[in-house]
């Protein structure tokens, strides 16, 4: 396992490696892109995408919220063990945190199909169709952390030992990443009356 | 030193996102009418949980200004996207 080997410059330190902020600074404006054109578009029908949000359960939403949190979180201190060099508890961390990723998947997939048991489905109006890819593209990245998240795991308990790695860095970054776009997309599909 | 200064104000946090998403969720928009007002509140707690995430989660706060500012700015500026086109409609 490699050593930490972040960015660090006289102005500061920079977690991760710097390909993984290239990353996040992309995905950050693609998603900036879609939350303009979703506003835009509720802006010009606004009673048609308020009688679809009317179909979305806010405590679903919220739960789902705290989920991701508590998750990330665990990353957290999953890192901060890892750098201590705490092989056992950065395992548990990572793993629990893994967990909770894999939690807010099943629930999203079991809020979709109370969606469209309900008749929301993509194709009923604009409103869904916004709905359905700004939290399925979101639902994509929640898969690819927690398989990376599950792939450190696996690698920590194989070799016995873990490292306050840049890479471990950079994953973690990205997973607070997917947190913090679900935070933005919460308020604005479920809550915007 | 890093482990013991960072765990306690990870997880405090935490716990302060934790508490900004019940009472967002659940106490200011539980209810059938939101007002204009409310539904603002809501959209500047979700920037400050954002901005939380990004400084103390992404260890964003230990970085140099140029990061600092890029991030910080797209967080103000998603929020007052957000805040904008919600009060220009009717």
């Amino acid at each position: 396992m490699i050593d930490v080997s972040h960015t660090r410059t006289s102005a500061g330190r920079l977690p991760g490696i710097e390909g993984v902020w290239v990353l996040i600074c992309g995905d950050l404006a693609i998603f900036t892109l879609l939350f303009g054109s979703f506003l835009h578009a509720r802006s010009m029908a606004l009673s048609e995408f308020e009688s679809g949000r009317e179909f979305l359960s806010g405590d679903w939403g919220g739960i789902n919220t705290l989920v991701l949190l508590t998750s990330s979180w665990m990353v957290v201190r999953a890192l901060v063990a890892a750098r201590a060099g705490r092989a056992t508890s950065a395992r548990r961390w990572v793993g629990a945190g893994a967990a909770l990723g894999a939690v807010f998947a099943l629930s999203k997939g079991f809020e979709y199909a109370r969606e469209i048991r309900h008749g929301f489905t993509p194709a009923s109006s604009e409103f869904s169709m916004y709905y359905y890819s700004l939290t399925g593209i979101h639902l994509v990245h929640v898969l690819c952390g927690t398989v990376g998240l599950t792939v450190f795991f696996f690698a920590w308990r194989r070799v016995g030992r873990v490292g306050g790695s840049a890479g471990f860095e950079s994953m973690a970054i990205y997973w607070h990443m997917v947190d913090l776009l679900w935070i933005f997309l919460f308020p604005m599909l479920y809550l915007l009356k | 030193m890093t482990a013991l200064r960072t765990r306690p104000t990870a997880t405090g946090v935490w716990l302060l996102l934790m508490a900004a998403t019940i009472v967002t969720t659940w106490l200011v928009t539980g209810g059938a009418s939101q007002s204009t007002a409310a539904t603002v509140v809501v959209v500047a707690i979700a920037g400050c949980k954002v901005r939380l995430v990004m400084r103390h989660f992404m260890e964003l706060r230990e970085a140099g200004w140029i990061p600092r500012l890029i991030l910080e700015v797209w967080v103000l500026g998603v929020t007052l996207m957000i805040v904008g086109f919600y009060l220009a409609g009717p």
